[in-house]
């Protein structure tokens, strides 16, 4: 049991599957605090506290996309683990792909789960269920 | 296509070094090979002329010069072996005769030395055979006169002889009456003293006398008689013995005795009676003792026939040592000859040992000439080109785009190395192509597929907010939207399916279709419905399973999605082609008509409304491309109007090719 909220990290550029994360936040009553970069160059500036980002502190999960652009999620997992303060960051992969190649290629980046966001968003209640879960029950680094 | 064709334009210039074809490069190699092959065998006639001609000077020359010493010292010797000839001619005839086949010898002599000489022979030794047979010659005129005077005294003595004994023989036949004469006498007048004496009283004196007479006169004259008259015989034994004598001092010794008798015959005949007697006994003597010794006396021929003799065997013995001289210079002269045969012989030796040297150098000169032919021009120019070719059209079908097309040259080959870089550009665009449409399909499915997504969760939150107040016309529609959607999403699926059909890595391993098949069935099929039978047992064997599966869930779930009835039954069946598997996959439903069998195998191609059957219209599709990305086919059977049913039969190869091909694709 950690003293302080996680606070969720996301990193996706879709606007209506933002919404629909939001909308599931809500109705899992996550109160936890929520940072959002539309793509992997935010979350790294959001990570480091850079170009007008305030700093997310740790404890913090995130919640990655893969497709994006200027820097996609595989991108993103490769700076982070090549820097020695961001290496340890616990992500979970949500995305489209079903592609054997980009699962392979996240968890070839030591990502904690890969989600993949099927139409319903039940998948993604579940996975946030799974995930709130989690944070409560596990020491993060 | 005219891009590449262009490119292809650009690399055609090649290496201006050589300006000839290929073939012309192998037949100007080979040319140049048989030539020198002709050169060789050139020489090599050359050289046995050469020697044949080596050869004939030997022939023609030394063994003339060789036969000719060897005729030459033969006739010498042949002459000089005759002399017994010579000797034995009694008379002038036969001595004519010798004498000329002396002549033509020695012409025939002077013939072969001159013929010798004219062959070029000049050695000493032929002027030394030349004097031998001169001084052979000479003892031979020699002997010839010498035998002609032997033949005189012969017939002197002989004439002499024979008077000698006919003078001696009269003296006998005068002495013999006398002898016999005074033979009776003395017979007589003993018988006559006998009678006396045996008469008693006899004058003694007288008889006494008488018998005195008679052993002193008469019997003295018998004795004397008898004397002469072998004295006379023994004159017949001295000439038979002085014809048989052959020393001078038996000449001299019978001489002697001859005289001795004659000198007692002489003084016998002094006291003969009667004086008739002694007369015809002196002329005898006379005649005798001329022979014996008168200027011509027998005894002067003799020593004169011996002298003859002498000489004439000192001459044959001198013309024996001049043949053995003349033996010896033939021997050294054949032996010269036989030096100049050899010389000769050893210069054609030589020369042939040079030809056979110049054959071998020539022979390895030509076959090194050819070899670097060979290597330069076929081998390394040809034979290299061609063989990199080779390899990089070899690594250009197994996909390695990035060979280098380094082969050129203005000639076939060049222009194949030219046609090669066409390829190897077409290819290259092919793969980035192929590349790019990977790339495309995949954030096509992405990109289109988001914006679905979107519009599909934002559906569902208007319908979850406005549940309440949503008509049920509006929730009909929002279903719809959905169904749509989904349909898209599923469509937008098996385009991405379809685009990466062929291309994409499979796992090839060990399939059991007898698990398989099954299992496949169990995915699509809802078990108490249908029923799946197997109508033999299916192969085993190493392919790309995931392809293969794709291939009969689509058949199979094709089966069930268009039956008609509630349940029905689906058959799988193989048959072996060779080097391909034919797998046929029936189901009893309702068939698909004539004219739509093309249709089917179509994109997008459904035979009932999306309504009706939810379905995509790929699947078709996908499966006959992927079955003919392998080189097979894929037919339907189905006649509707006759039987129920449908049947789908396509080929699969036995071993999975296009595997390397695969591979390099991505």
């Amino acid at each position: 049991m950690s003293s302080r909220d996680v606070t969720f990290l996301l990193i996706e550029d879709d606007d209506v599957d933002l919404m629909g994360m939001q909308r599931v936040f809500k109705q899992l009553k996550i109160a936890n605090p929520i940072v959002v970069a539309r793509n992997g160059l935010e979350g790294l500036a959001a990570l480091r506290g850079e170009d007008g980002f305030d700093k997310v502190e740790k404890p913090y999960i995130i919640l990655l996309d893969l497709n994006m652009p200027k820097m996609n999620g595989i991108e993103f997992l490769d700076e982070i683990r090549k820097d020695p303060m961001l290496r340890t960051a616990v992500v979970f992969v949500l995305t489209t792909s079903s592609h054997d190649q980009d699962r392979l290629s996240a968890y070839e980046r030591h990502v904690a789960g890969y989600v993949v966001k099927a139409k319903p968003l039940e998948s993604f209640s579940d996975a946030m269920n799974m995930i709130d879960r989690y944070w409560r029950v596990v020491e993060l680094p | 296509m005219t891009e590449a064709a262009s490119k292809g334009d650009q690399f055609k210039s090649g290496s201006p070094d050589h300006r000839v074809g290929v073939a012309a490069k192998l037949r100007n190699a080979f040319i140049g090979v048989s030539l020198f092959s002709l050169l060789s065998a050139v020489v090599g006639i050359v050289s046995f002329q050469v020697i044949e001609g080596a050869q004939d000077q030997v022939l023609d020359r030394s063994l003339p010069v060789a036969l000719g010493a060897e005729r030459v010292a033969n006739q010498g010797l042949t002459v000089v072996a005759a002399t017994p000839a010579l000797l034995a001619a009694g008379n002038d005839a036969d001595l004519q005769r010798e004498q000329e086949r002396i002549l033509r010898a020695r012409e025939d002599l002077r013939a072969s030395i001159a013929e010798m000489r004219r062959l070029g022979v000049n050695s000493e030794l032929l002027a030394a055979i030349e004097a031998d047979l001169g001084i052979v010659f000479a003892n031979l005129e020699l002997q010839v006169e010498l035998v002609r005077a032997r033949n005189n005294h012969r017939a002197w003595i002989k004439a002499t002889a024979v008077k000698v004994l006919a003078d001696a023989e009269q003296l006998i036949e005068t002495l013999k009456p006398r002898i016999v004469e005074a033979s009776t006498d003395l017979l007589a007048k003993s018988d006559e003293i006998r009678e006396e004496l045996s008469r008693p009283g006899a004058a003694e004196r007288q008889t006494f006398l008488a018998f005195e007479e008679l052993a002193d006169v008469d019997f003295y004259e018998v004795e004397r008689l008898t004397a002469i008259r072998f004295r006379a015989e023994n004159l017949i034994n001295h000439v038979d013995k002085l014809l048989l004598t052959v020393s001078p001092d038996g000449v001299a010794a019978i001489r002697n005795e001859l005289s001795l008798d004659l000198h007692s015959l002489a003084r016998s005949a002094l006291e003969t009676n009667p004086a008739s007697l002694r007369a015809k006994i002196g002329r005898s003597l006379q005649e005798l003792s001329g022979a014996a010794h008168g200027s011509t006396n027998i005894f002067e021929l003799k020593l004169g026939l011996i002298g003859i003799n002498g000489q004439l065997d000192q001459l044959s013995a001198k013309n024996r040592d001049r043949a053995d001289k003349l033996q010896t210079h033939a021997d050294q002269l054949l032996a010269e000859v036989g030096f100049l045969i050899e010389g000769s012989s050893e210069q054609a030796r030589e020369t042939l040992a040079l030809g056979r040297v110049l054959l071998v150098a020539i022979a390895a000169v030509a076959f090194l000439v050819a070899i670097y032919v060979v290597r330069k021009f076929v081998l390394k120019d040809v034979a290299g080109r061609i063989r990199r070719l080779a390899s990089i059209t070899r690594d250009l079908a197994q996909g390695n785009v990035d060979v280098a097309v380094d082969v050129s040259g203005s000639d076939e080959l060049g222009e194949m190395a030219d046609a090669v870089r066409v390829f190897k550009s077409n290819a290259a665009e092919l793969r980035r192509s192929n590349s790019e449409l990977e790339q495309f399909a995949y954030v096509a499915s992405h990109d289109l597929k988001a914006p679905l997504r979107g519009v599909s969760n934002l559906a569902s939150w208007i319908e979850q907010d406005l549940e309440d107040a949503m008509g049920s016309e509006s929730k009909n529609h929002m279903a719809l939207l959905h169904s749509r959607v989904k349909r898209m999403e599923t469509l937008l699926e098996d385009l991405l399916q379809y685009s990466r059909v062929g291309r994409e890595e499979t796992e090839v391993r060990s399939v059991d279709l007898n698990k398989l098949v099954p299992d496949v069935f169990r995915l699509v099929a809802p078990p108490d419905e249908f029923r799946l039978t197997i109508l033999e047992p299916l192969p085993s064997f190493v392919t790309a399973s995931a392809p293969l599966e794709k291939v009969f869930r689509n058949l199979i779930g094709n089966a069930v999605k268009h039956h008609d009835f509630e349940g029905g039954t689906i058959e799988v069946g193989v048959r072996d082609l060779g080097p391909d598997y034919e797998f046929l996959v029936r189901d009893d439903g309702p068939g698909i008509q004539m004219q739509f069998q093309e249709r089917i195998f179509a994109m997008f191609q459904t035979l009932k409304s999306r309504d009706e059957v939810e379905g995509s219209g790929m699947g078709l599709a996908i499966v006959k491309k992927s079955v003919e990305s392998l080189g097979c086919a894929i037919v339907v059977d189905s006649n509707p109007a006759a039987v129920r049913g449908t049947t789908f039969r396509f080929s699969w190869p036995k071993r999975w090719r296009g595997q390397d091909f695969a591979a390099h694709a991505a």
